[in-house]
Parts: C-alpha cells; sequence; structure tokens
C-alpha cells in the first residue's frame, strides 16, 4: 500500500508539474514586450516550433508576426486542433527542408523523445525548449 | 562542490540573491577548487561553473529538479553541497537521502527563518510543513541568520550576510546644506515597509521644517504600486522619486547622492525581529549610515551609524531623522569606521569560515 502510495504522490506530482510549467509557459507568451526582448536576446529572426499540441499553436500564434516561423513541425503532419491557417509539417518533410534554422521544442511531456529524434540531424546547440526560448540562460 | 539554488538566478527578482550566491562561490572555490551551482531558468535545469553552462536538462517540476540532481551527484563525483533551502516536499527529502546515503558532505542554508508568516496558504506550505519534519534524519548542519541553536532539530551555524567589498565602494557624500537625501534599494516587498517613510513625509511636509527631505526608491516589486498611489495621495511627488532597478554605475550614482540609506521597516508583517539581511552590510560598506525597524544581529547597540525605529507600522518620525543625520554628520570620519566595521566582521570570507570548517 505504500508503495502505491508513493507512486500515486509522484504521478500526481508529475502531472502537476506539467500543469504548471504549461501555465508558466503561456502566460510568458502573453507578454508580447517580453517576447519581443528575448527574441532580440537570442538573436533569432526564423525557428521551427516542433509539436502541434496547444503549446506549439500557440507559439506560433504570439510569435510569428515577431519572428519567421516557416511552419510547426508535428511527427504525425497534423495540428491537435484543425487550423487551416497555420502550416504544418510532418518529421521526414522537416529534415528535408532544414537548413540549420533553431527549432524550439513545444511539447514538455514528449521533450526528450523529441530531443533525441531532433538531434540526429539538427545540431544540439539549435534545439531550445520553449521554456528556455523564454526564460533559460542565454550561452 | 555543488552549490544549490532551486531559483532562477537569470531573474531581475533574484538578482540580489544571485549576489549572494556569487560572493559565497567564490569564498568556497578558494577551498574547493571546483564548485559548480544550479539555477532553474525557463523550466530547465542549469549545471554551471564560472558563469559557463556546463549541463542542462529539461527538469518541469521540483521532482524533476531532484531527479536530476541524484543524476548530477553521480556524473560530476561531487562530494560536497551547500544547498539554498526552498521548502521541502517528498522528492527533495528524497534527494537528501540520496546524498546521504553517498556519504556527501552537506550544508543546508535556510536564508529566513522563521518564514511561516511570508508563505502564502496552499500546496507548498502544507508540503513543507510536513515534509521539513524529516530533515533532521539527512542533514547534519543548517545555516541560519536568526539566533535560533537548532531548527527543525537540526544544529544551527549562525551565518549573518557579509559583504562583497569589491562590489561595494565606499560613497564619499559632500553634506548638502538644508537637503536630505534618502535612499531605499530593495525589491519592494511588503516587509521592506517603505509606506512608514511615505507617511512620515506626509506629516513633516504640512508642517515642514529647515530640511528638505527627498527619497529615492530603487527597485521593482509587488508593493511598488502601492507606494505610486501613496505618493499621489499624499502629494508627495516632488519629494519621491521612484528610480526602477539600478545596476552597476547607475546605482552608484544614486549612492553617491545620498545621505542615508532605508533597510527594513516592515518585518513585524513577517513576525521577524532579529535578522542580518544583506543590504544592511551592503550600507555599511559603502559608509552610509541607515535607519531600520528590527535588531540587526552583525553590530552592537553601540554603533552609531544605524537608526533604530520600532518594528511596527508607525509613520518614521522626519524630525528623528533630521537629529540623526545632524549627529552622523558632525562626525568626520563615520564613513571610515563603517567601511573598516565591514572589513573587520563582515566580508564573505569571515562569515562562511564555520561553514567552510564543517565541509571541509
Amino acid at each position: 500500500m505504500a508503495d502505491i502510495n508513493d507512486k500515486l504522490l509522484d504521478e500526481y506530482g508529475n502531472a502537476k508539474g506539467i500543469a504548471e510549467c504549461s501555465f508558466w509557459i503561456m502566460g510568458k507568451l502573453l507578454d508580447t514586450p517580453y517576447l519581443k526582448k528575448r527574441i532580440d536576446l537570442l538573436n533569432v529572426d526564423k525557428v521551427y516550433v516542433y509539436g502541434g499540441g496547444y503549446l506549439g499553436i500557440q507559439t506560433y500564434r504570439t510569435c510569428s508576426d515577431l519572428i519567421d516561423i516557416p511552419a510547426i513541425v508535428d511527427k504525425s503532419g497534423k495540428l491537435n486542433l484543425d487550423i487551416p491557417d497555420i502550416p504544418v509539417i510532418d518529421f521526414d518533410e522537416f529534415r528535408k527542408v532544414y537548413k540549420g534554422e533553431r527549432v524550439i521544442i513545444a511539447s514538455i511531456k514528449f521533450y526528450q523523445e523529441i530531443y533525441n529524434d531532433l538531434s540526429k540531424f539538427v545540431p544540439v546547440t539549435r534545439l531550445l525548449f520553449l521554456g528556455e526560448f523564454l526564460g533559460g540562460i542565454l550561452s | 562542490m555543488i552549490y544549490i539554488t532551486y531559483i532562477d538566478l537569470n531573474s531581475m527578482e533574484h538578482s540580489g540573491i544571485k549576489k549572494k550566491v556569487m560572493s559565497q562561490i567564490i569564498v568556497f572555490q578558494k577551498y574547493f577548487h571546483c564548485v559548480y551551482y544550479t539555477a532553474w531558468c525557463g523550466r530547465m535545469l542549469y549545471l554551471m561553473k564560472d558563469n559557463k553552462i556546463i549541463d542542462k536538462e529539461l527538469a518541469f517540476s521540483r521532482q524533476k529538479v531532484n531527479e536530476i540532481l541524484c543524476g548530477w551527484l553521480e556524473e560530476y563525483k561531487i562530494k560536497r553541497t551547500y544547498i539554498r533551502y526552498n521548502l521541502s516536499d517528498k522528492w527533495f527529502i528524497h534527494f537528501l537521502k540520496v546524498q546521504k546515503e553517498k556519504c556527501i558532505k552537506s550544508v543546508l542554508e535556510i536564508p529566513t527563518y522563521p518564514y511561516d508568516g511570508e508563505m502564502a496558504e496552499g500546496l507548498s506550505k502544507i508540503e513543507d510543513t510536513l515534509y521539513r519534519e524529516q530533515l533532521y534524519r539527512y542533514v547534519d548542519f543548517v545555516t541560519t541568520n536568526s539566533n535560533s541553536k537548532y531548527i527543525f532539530n537540526i544544529r544551527c551555524i549562525q551565518l549573518l550576510n557579509g559583504v562583497n567589498l569589491d562590489e561595494n565602494p565606499i560613497v564619499y557624500k559632500k553634506q548638502k546644506n538644508g537637503k536630505i537625501v534618502l535612499i531605499g534599494v530593495s525589491t519592494l516587498a511588503k516587509w521592506h515597509g517603505y509606506e512608514r517613510i511615505l507617511e512620515g513625509l506626509f506629516y513633516y511636509y504640512q508642517n515642514k521644517g529647515d530640511y528638505e527631505i527627498l527619497f529615492k526608491i530603487v527597485g521593482e516589486g509587488p508593493e511598488k504600486q502601492r507606494y505610486i498611489s501613496m505618493v499621489t495621495q499624499y502629494d508627495l511627488g516632488a519629494y519621491v522619486e521612484f528610480l526602477g532597478k539600478l545596476e552597476g554605475e547607475s546605482l552608484e550614482q544614486q549612492y553617491n547622492m545620498s545621505d542615508l540609506a532605508v533597510s527594513s521597516l516592515g518585518l513585524y508583517k513577517t513576525g521577524i525581529q532579529e535578522v542580518a539581511p544583506i543590504k544592511g552590510s551592503e550600507y555599511c560598506a559603502r559608509g552610509i549610515p541607515f535607519i531600520c525597524g528590527y535588531d540587526d544581529m552583525r553590530f552592537p547597540e553601540s554603533v552609531d551609524f544605524i537608526m533604530h525605529v520600532t518594528n511596527d507600522s508607525k509613520p518614521i518620525d522626519m524630525y528623528q531623522i533630521i537629529n540623526f543625520y545632524q549627529q552622523i554628520n558632525s562626525k568626520q570620519t563615520y564613513q571610515e569606521e563603517m567601511r573598516n566595521y565591514a572589513i573587520k566582521h563582515l566580508t564573505w570570507d569571515r562569515v562562511l569560515s564555520s561553514v567552510i570548517e564543517v565541509l571541509i
């Protein structure tokens, strides 16, 4: 029973962490002057956003006027919502068109999996977790 | 060695803490050479050394942070940790247990104690109250700036805030007749209590005395809007200036134009009477006499460069400030005396010596 309680707490902790992280990200994305500052600091003009979930879509919506985002990349080639005006490409197509741009990983749960897949052909210095884009240390 | 922080050292909000952490690291480096430190920014946990990123991992929760730290202990062959406490939970306790099993020497710094009064009700408070009772099993020493001998059943080392003398040069302010400039540099939290100065100025200017008293507020924080409203309400616009967050040369300039500094005046709100905040040691190193509403454990009562006021909500009497200003200025060498006091008692080398003894 103690083991189950322990696992249950870990799962709740994990779910709470993901929810808190998502809210933190959404809050930062709503702050346009802050976004502009971060984009300037990072000195980026073109990025791909990886992840067709809510975070990826929100990143596109809030940043595409400030920075060139050619498309959202998603393994399935689809977004979580049916939004025709957001360009989306699948992993294979991205591999063909990728030319050294920065890639923002807009997924918390599948970050490591995506990072591992992308790092096969994207230099790791060009990979950025969305939170890192919004508040990480600039090397 | 690794200096563990669970905060965003990058944010403006934590710039004071960063300064302190960096000053402590400089001292640790003298004894332990390779000193890493952690920062949790943008939900990434960074392992840093000499301002360079050594490693980083996604850490979307405190649970993840502690899991990653357990891995880094092994990977970077850590023998000692110094941990800046940021509340207890199941995963922090697990981390402490792992380091205890690895026979890692560790000291836990509790920056504010007691801290229950500063915490909002909610999950973190409940978790902390529950899990901090287990800390004594895994931690041998706690550093605290309080007078407590034991905290959570753990032996305490008193660690009063020190100062980096290089970053806080002495200020040579020339006295200007008829004008007193007060400066308050802080994160404008409720415990800074600057409303007491604003109310004092309001009463003073209703029946103005011989001096023009100005108050410069440096910093950003949760109370700023309230202070701005008070300035409007009391019609103090000509006497109170909000300068925002300042660093480096621009901050130096403001210090050079100030006569007296304002330290915390609202600690009664968090139930604290005795404390040793960073700002007090910085004001001392700079040679700026200061006003405080608490007992600062680093200074004996006999020092004449501190003006003590009551630790309550009463407006600060500006005539008391004028008297203090006149008294201190009648002494030609008070700035050198303050600087010498800081050199003798407040350097981080001096302050951290007991911690080094435990960790070595």
